[in-house]
Formats: structure tokens, sequence, C-alpha cells
């Protein structure tokens, strides 16, 4: 039976072809060749040129040409780049001419794919490629930067090669029983709590990496003339929602990007909560508040200060949350009793202390975030389950049921890298990793 | 000289050899035995013991399969522990030792009365191979014998050398010639060979022991038994006799420091690869510097024998060494040396080049099965045997091959192992090798190979109807502990403490069975089937390296490549995509 070649594939790197250069990427075995069927010599390796491309009925096109043979590719394989003029009708054409000459047209991922199964990227790297072109804050594409290069496989191997000697010793102390001694379940526990702990730790860090990465949407929400939307256009420094002295101003909710430095979070001011004598369009704005409410990282619960102790007009089960007593300027007294942190318009000191709190907690308060992405996350918060199961067996007699829950644990680790003992991540896994990217990455 | 037409011929008459002949007989072949002396046939040069931690699991897999060794274990045992009680029943093992003459005895008895074997005295010197298919063996009298399918277990009779000191013998076993033209043969015939070493201790005399300084380590009640309990014909048993225990001492180490120029292993005299988790004493003395006593087991070699095997202390040092070390151990003061132990060193082929049922790959109808295919032990062997021999016969008769899965039993564990990754080092079977674990116990392997057995023929549909009522009664108890509890099935007393046990297993590993399972499959994928004859050079893709591994073992699935030592994960992604492929087309091919 004969062998397939891997295709050699064509795709866009530049994304949308608006631009003014384009640049077509090809990779594989053929690359050379189909690159050299239409711009004759190729440059030296690594030296980008210029070179006429020959398209169909006499067609010509400058282009600038560069290749970088494999394996010191970023596929791995052969790659040849033409930097063409911008402009769908160009590119498409040069397309048209490469899939002519036996190319395939890349699917999303692909070119990454080829990465990680000609071994120059791991999974996880893999993960941080795509991370990096979709990054919506300065944070998250430092993190990703943290990713491709290696940082989380690093760990993760640490603490995977620890699991996997434990579980070495405690298979052959199944496989020798004249070797007996009380003592080690009592050592084994320990050593596997200690893994626990770094596992746990990266998973307590893990919000703040996505926090960073995510843009997390931070919503306004309380009582109808809390002063929501006051403060919502004070933290934003310009006029955004419409404001007036008047309960139910805010019909829909409106949202903005609050840039505090490296990081971002979404703003959202929502329509007040309330149930009594509502209109239909109140009504509907209030649906909208609790389906933000719902799907928010961060609630601020205001009230006015001048508003008696009002306990939220409609009990709502949200994730976390602060208290703030908006329009303090009205309060007599700095009222030590009173809950949460204080906040008015007209003191722009108190906005900005309000504005560092955020930024604090998008930071996480000096703790790093972890770099792991979500597919990290499972295979650890996995991993860690895994490891507690063992750490409670590890002190008894079912010894074989120790091994299995390290091997668990060890696999969960390998597969935050794309690697395990027994073999690769399953192809539904890499499917699923590699749909998620565009064409010509 | 010319001998009748006979079907399966088995060279040699060890474990592997015995079991070979006894499968392929069971199974329906004529089957002639070639062995050079009848009198030696079954032996236990080494320790006369049987089982242990998955050894013991091979054994229980063999007497499912209807084999011999767990039969005559039961029949000649003088001393019986199970092993790893502390821990749960999956790696539970029995372990018995045998009374080592009387074992030989009732192997020789077997093969004699079989009315479907014959026996042959005389050394094969050659194969004789046409058209890709063995044809027959010649002796090394000249003589010519045809055989359909040959079965090849040579144990460390081939190019076997014997080294005690200094000293060099060739031979296979004290006073027995080697194999030496066939080793020629072999790789003529384009096999690879490569040297692999064991080693036995010194054997003393049992009155030359001072027993009241050591302690005694009495059998089991109830004495552990391979045959399961409901079986007919069970044999009887002999009365059973302690082992004792003693220790090295820091004094014994010394000794053997300082004489360790004199061992061929340390002088580069031996130049096989032994085995490391039984290694001989000079081995243990360097290895573990840091420990000032290691276990010594004496353990009686029968009932009327007068020799002891001294367990742990397997070496190859000259023999005057042998006996000064040894009288510094407490008990063996005074202790006599009636044969000095030794190493012997011998030529495996490589495994890589069979197929899942021990056949070679490029020659049809040529076995392989024990020491030859790299392994160590007499349960590994007997094992191999049993599924080279039964496929032997089952290929020439037209039966379903008995190919065993890696989560079916230790015997389908220990195959795939040898054929995807051959070997470096003498294999023994452990535990930390069968990633099914928990699934594979010594108390189900009826459950797990019956059906195979009986699809192939290794065992008759009276087994076969056994084991199912047996399987039935196991399913009623375990249904009953479900409902009333594991403490009042126990306190009616209605149930058989052996099926007790089996439900009692089932109900452990209950919930775990299936996480297991789906931890496998998990991280191998989806194992898709490859063809053997595909041109891996060709896959681009694969680096040269993973293609000359794959070219030498030929995996027949995704699965079994993604164990092949080195292989990296882009690797095995890239066959996972050809493989897909190809299914693809063809399916595509189909609908067309």
């Amino acid at each position: 039976m004969p062998a397939t070649q891997p295709s050699t594939i064509v795709g866009v790197a530049t994304g949308s072809a608006d631009g003014g250069v384009a640049i077509l990427r090809l990779s594989g075995p053929r690359a050379l060749e189909i690159a050299r069927g239409l711009v004759g010599e190729l440059p030296a390796p690594r030296r980008l040129l210029r070179r006429g491309l020959a398209l169909g009925e006499g067609g010509h096109e400058d282009a600038l040409v560069v290749q970088m043979p494999g394996p010191a590719s970023f596929t791995g394989e052969d790659v040849v780049e033409l930097h063409v003029h911008g402009g769908e009708t160009n590119v498409q054409e040069i397309r048209d001419a490469l899939l002519a000459a036996g190319a395939r047209a890349a699917g999303p991922g692909d070119f990454t794919r080829r990465a990680f199964e000609n071994g120059v990227l791991s999974l996880a790297q893999s993960e941080g490629v795509a991370a990096l072109i979709g990054a919506q804050t300065r944070a998250g594409a430092a993190q990703a930067r943290r990713l491709i290069a290696g940082e989380l496989g690093k760990q993760v191997r640490e603490v995977a090669v620890s699991v996997a000697e434990l579980r070495t010793e405690v298979e052959a102390y199944l496989d020798f029983p004249d070797d007996v001694d009380d003592q080690l379940g009592v050592a084994w526990a320990e050593r596997i709590s200690k893994l626990h702990e770094r596992v746990d730790d990266w998973l307590s860090r893990f919000e703040l990496g996505r926090r960073a990465r995510e843009v997390p949407r931070v919503v306004l929400a309380g009582a109808p003339n809390a002063g929501k939307s006051s403060l919502f256009n004070a933290l934003l420094g310009h006029s955004r929602a419409i404001v007036a002295d008047r309960p139910g101003t805010t019909r829909d909710f409106v949202e903005a990007r609050l840039e505090l430095g490296r990081h971002a979070v979404e703003l959202v001011d929502t329509a007040g909560l309330r149930d009594a004598d509502t209109d239909e369009i109140e009504a509907e704005g209030i649906e909208f508040s609790r389906a933000q409410l719902a799907g928010a990282d961060l609630v601020l619960w205001i009230r006015a200060a001048d508003e008696a102790d009002a306990e939220p007009p409609v009990a709502e089960a949200f994730g976390p949350s602060w208290e703030l007593r908006s329009k303090c300027d009205l309060e007599a007294e700095q009222d030590s009793t009173r809950q949460g942190l204080a906040v008015s318009v007209k003191r722009p000191e108190s906005v900005d202390a309000l504005r560092e709190a955020l930024a604090s907690w998008v930071r996480g308060q000096g703790r790093a975030p972890w770099v792991g992405l979500a597919r990290h996350r499972a295979a650890a918060s996995e991993a860690a389950t895994a490891l507690a199961e063992a750490a409670s067996l590890a002190g008894g007699g079912a010894v074989e049921l120790l091994a299995f829950a390290l091997q668990v644990a060890q696999q969960r680790l390998e597969e935050i890298e794309g690697r395990s003992r027994l073999g690769p991540v399953g192809a539904e896994v890499l499917d699923a990793i590699f749909s998620t990217f565009c064409i010509g990455k | 000289m010319s001998t009748p037409r006979t079907r399966v011929l088995v060279v040699g008459a060890g474990h592997a050899g015995l079991e070979a002949a006894f499968a392929a007989a069971r199974v329906g072949a004529e089957v002639l035995v070639v062995t050079g002396r009848i009198d030696t046939v079954g032996q236990t040069p080494c320790n006369p013991s049987v089982g242990g931690v998955a050894k013991g699991h091979l054994v229980a897999e063999i007497e499912a399969l209807g084999g011999f060794m767990g039969r005559a274990a039961d029949a000649t045992a003088i001393h019986g522990k199970v092993l790893n009680t502390r821990k749960g029943p999956a790696v539970q093992a029995t372990r018995v030792q045998v009374d080592k003459a009387r074992y030989g005895a009732y192997a020789q008895a077997a093969l004699l009365e079989d009315p479907r074997i014959q026996t042959l005295e005389g050394l094969v010197a050659a194969l004789r191979v046409e058209s890709g298919r063995v044809r027959g063996v010649e002796l090394v009298d000249g003589s010519y014998v045809e055989a359909e399918a040959v079965v090849v277990t040579t144990g460390t009779f081939l190019g076997g050398v014997l080294h005690t000191g200094r000293s060099m013998v060739p031979g296979g076993r004290v006073n027995e010639p080697p194999a030496k033209a066939l080793s020629l043969c072999l790789r003529a015939l384009g096999f690879d060979l490569k040297r692999l070493k064991t080693g036995t201790p010194a054997r003393l005399h049992k009155d030359s022991i001072d027993y009241a300084q050591l302690q005694a380590q009495p059998s089991d009640d109830p004495f552990p038994r391979f045959v399961l309990p409901d079986e007919p014909d069970a044999p009887p048993r002999l009365p059973d006799l302690p082992c004792h225990l003693t220790y090295t001492n820091p004094r014994t180490h010394a000794l053997i420091q300082a004489r360790l120029h004199e061992s061929p292993m340390y002088s580069g005299q031996i130049e096989g690869v032994g085995p490391r988790y039984c290694p001989s004493i000079e081995d243990k003395v360097v290895r573990f510097a840091g420990r000032d006593q290691h276990q010594v087991f004496l353990e009686p070699e029968g009932l009327d024998s007068d020799l002891v095997y001294p367990n742990g202390i397997s070496t190859s040092l000259p023999a005057e060494v042998q006996i000064e070390f040894i009288r510094t151990i407490a008990g063996l003061e005074h202790a006599e040396m009636v044969r000095p132990g030794y190493a012997v060193e011998y030529d495996a082929v490589d495994a890589r080049a069979l197929t899942h049922r021990l056949e070679s790959k490029d020659i049809a109808g040529l076995f392989f099965a024990g020491q030859i295919n790299g392994t160590s032990g007499y349960e590994e062997a007997g094992a191999q045997g049993l599924v080279a021999g039964a496929n032997a016969a089952a290929a020439l008769l037209e039966r379903p091959a008995l190919e065993i899965a890696r989560d079916q039993g230790y015997v389908g564990v220990m195959i795939d192992d040898l054929v995807t990754q051959g070997c470096d080092e003498p294999y023994r079977m452990f535990t930390s090798r069968a990633e099914f674990r928990i699934v594979l116990r010594e108390n189900n392997a009826d459950e797990r190979l019956s059906e195979a057995g009986f699809a192939t023929g290794t065992i008759d549909a009276a087994r076969r109807a056994r084991d199912e009522s047996r399987c039935a009664r196991v399913d009623h108890v375990e249904a009953r502990m479900r409902k009333q509890g594991e403490a009042a099935v126990e306190a009616a007393g209605d149930v058989e403490a052996w099926i007790f046990e089996r439900a009692r297993s089932r109900l452990i590993y209950n919930g775990y069975i299936d996480r297991q399972r789906a931890e496998i499959e998990r991280v191998r994928g989806e194992g898709l089937p490859l063809p053997t004859d595909l041109d891996y050079f060709a896959l681009a893709g694969l680096s040269h390296e993973a293609a000359e591994r794959l070219a030498r073992v030929r995996p027949t699935s995704t699965a079994q490549a993604s164990r092949i030592p080195g292989m990296t994960p882009a690797a095995v992604a890239c066959l996972w995509a050809h493989a897909r492929n190809a299914q693809r087309n063809s399916s595509e091919a189909r609908s067309d």
C-alpha cells in the first residue's frame, strides 16, 4: 500500500485581503517547487527579494518572496511566503494560480497544526498562538507570549514528572511484595498533598488569567435612580449613558470598554431593578438587567446614600459583587456603620479610588495569573481531583487503586502539553483546538 | 531417515515447549516434540517455584486456557503462599515451591502418555524454509523431519555458554550441550539475535544448615492452588515443607566486593544483558551499596531431595568464593555447597519480527516461544508456548487464532510488549506492565479467557460449560451482595469462600473498571487498523527515525504504534491521520 504524501497547503496569512500588502503562505513538501513554477528561481533561504510573478494570460505581478526550508520553519516543513499587493481580486487570482499548481487550500489552523504534528510546537504552545491572535488586552497578549514560550509546559512537566516518579515507586511496591514498609503510605500521602497544592494553586490563579485575557464584564446594578449611569459616565470619563434625576431613565443596558492600564474591563450600565409599577418597556429593561447580572464577572451593587439602608428590591443570585454607596456627598456625616465603598461623582478622588480598586481586582492584587487556558484548567482540575483521590488512598491497602489515581493525574497533566505516556491526546481534542484558528495561521 | 509427516513440530520440551505441544494437541493437531534429552523435560533448572506477583496471574491464565503448568504445580507443590495479601485482590498472587524431581517426572509422564504427541530425542541443526514457509527441520545426525508448522522453544540452549568464575563451558544447562548450529541457521534466515544472560545460585546440602538460628516460613492455610476447586481431576496434594529466612550481612558484602574482579560479569567475559529485577548478589552489592543486608530464602528442592535453593544469592563468582561468602551468612556457617552457582549466556531473537500469534512475519508456520523471545521465567515461557502451539495448530486446522488483547490477560500484555517493543534485557512479567491491572485478576482468569480458549480449541465444550456456570454463580452472589450487603451474605454462610472472594473482588473494583477503560481509550484515541505492508519511509511527516522504528515492528493498529518506544505524539498523529484517510478512501470506494 503506497503512503500518502502530506499535501502542500496555501493560505492568506494576513487575514482580510484589504490591506496594502497581503502575504500568501505555502507549506509542505512541494512548497518550493510550486513557488518556483510561478516566480522562477527562489531567493536564498530567509532572504526577502523582489520577484516577478507570472499569472495566467500574460498577467504579471510584483512580489517579495522568501523561502524558509524545513525543518527550521514555523511549520517544520518547507515554507514559502509571497508578499503581494492587497485587494481581494488580486490575492484571489494568485491563490488560484497556486491551487492550480497543486497546492491545497489551508483550513483553519492548518499551519499551526502542522507545527504541532511536526513537533515544532507543543499543544499548549499552539494554543498560545491562537490566544495571541485573539488577545484583547495587552496583559492577555503578554500571557499568550508566555504560553508560546513554553512556560506552562515547564510548570506542568515538573509536576507530571513528580507524579510519574511516585507512580513508579507505588507500582514497584506492588511488584516486589518482600519490601514492606508501613511508613511508606504516610510518606506517599505527604508527597501527593504537596503536588495537589501546586495544582490547586494554578487553579486558584486561573480566574486572574482569564480576567486579564478576556476583558471581564463589570455590571452596575441597583434600584432605579441609585445613580448608576452617573457613576458609569464618571468612571469612563465621558458621557456615554443618558442621565436624569428620574427613576427608570435607563431602559436598555449600555456597555463601554474601560481601559485600566495594561488591562481593561467591559463596563455595563443596566436598568434599575424594581418590581412594582413598571411599564412594558421598563419591564423589558429589567429583564435585560437580570441577564447581565447572570453573565457578570463582577457586580457593582449601588445604593444611593440618601436611601436609608434600602435592601436590594429584587433578591438576585449572582457571582462576586461589591456594595457601593453612591451620592455619598449627600451623607450628613461619614457614617462608618454603613457598609460598602462610598463614591460620589461630585468627588473625583472617590471615582479614581473606585477605578483603582477595579484595576487591582483585574490584576489580582499582586498575585500572578496562571497562563493556562480553559482546556488546561479542565485538565488540571481533573488532575487535582485525581490527586485528592490518591492522597486519600495512600494510607490504605488498595495500592493498586492508588496507582490508578496517580495514572489519571499523570495523564491529565501530560494532556495539557498534548502528549502522554500511551500516546497523543485524542483526535477530537486536536480538531477542537485547531478549528478555533483562522485560515492562514 | 524418513519419518511420517508431522503437523506441528515443537523444538524443545521445557516450559514453553510442553505448553506448545499440549496446546497444539488439544486444538487437534498431531504433534512431534524434538528434545535433546527426554529425561530432562520440564526441568526447573533455577528456582523450583511457580507463580509470584504477575507470574501467578500468568499461571492462572495458562490454567484457564486448559494448559499444563498450573496442574503440574498443584500436583508437585511442597510450599505455598499468597503474596500481597495486604493489598487489593487484583494484585494478590499465588506462589508455590514445587518438588523439582517430581515436577520433571510429572511433565515427562504427561508428555509420553499423550496419545497425540510423539517424542523424539535429538538436536535440531537447521530449519528448512521454502517459498516463505517452513517445511521441516534437519537434525544434527543428518536426518530430516517434515512439518507443516514448527514452534521453536530453545530456552537457554541457543548458543548457550555456562560461566562459573573464569571457566566457560558451552551448554544450555549443566551437562547438556547447546544448540549452536540452529543459532547460525536463524541468523541466515534473517533473524536478529542478541545475547542475554541469566544465572542461578549454588545449591546447599540441607543437613549442613543450622535451622535453629533461622525463621521458619510455613505455607498458607488453606494451601493455595491454581486449579479451581470445582474442576474435576484436580491433582492430589503432596505434604508441605517450610522454607527458612536468613540475611546477608556486611561481612558477606565486603567479601564479595573484594573478589568482584573474579566475576565474569564484571570482568567483561559475559557480554549478555541480565535481568535487572533478579540481580545476582554481585549486582546487589554494587547497586545497593547502602544496604547492609539482603534477604535469603532457603527453599527445599523436594520432599526427598538433599538440595536447598538459597533464593537471593544468584552468582557467577568462582566456586571457592561462593562457598566463602555463603558461610558468612547466619545459619550457613557450616553450609556445604553441593553444586556451585553459574550464569548462562544465550541467544534470543528480536521478537519484533513476530506477530501477536508469535509467528514469524516473514516465514509462515514458524513460531517462537519462551526465553528465545527474550523473556525470563517458567511462567512467561509457558504462557507463550501455549499461545504459539495453539496458533500453530489453529492455522493448520483453520480454527480461529488465539490472540489475547492487553485488557484480556497478562499473556496478551506480555506478547504485545514483546512484539511491539522487543527487549534489551530478559523480560519479566510485572503488574506495572499491565495498564488494565484491576481487570486482570488471578481470580477471574477463566471469565476473561474461557471464550477465546474455546473458540480456538484449547478448552473443550465441557470445560467451557463449567466456566459459564461458575461465572453465573459468581454473578448471582454478586447480585445478592449488592442487595443484602457483603456482611449479610457472609453471615448466611451458604457461599463457598472462593466464590465469595470472587464476587467481593468485583464489588471492590466496581466503578473503577469503567474508569480505567475510559482512561485508556482517552489516551490511545481510536485504534485504527494499519496495513502491515505500509511504506513508512514514503509517509512524509514522519521522521526517518520514526519510520525505522515503525518499519521494524510493522504495527497492526495505531494503538500498537503508539506503544512503540520513542514514538512522538506527532508521529502517532501522522499515522492516525493516514489511517483515517485510508479508511475514508476505502469506504468511498465501496460506496461507488
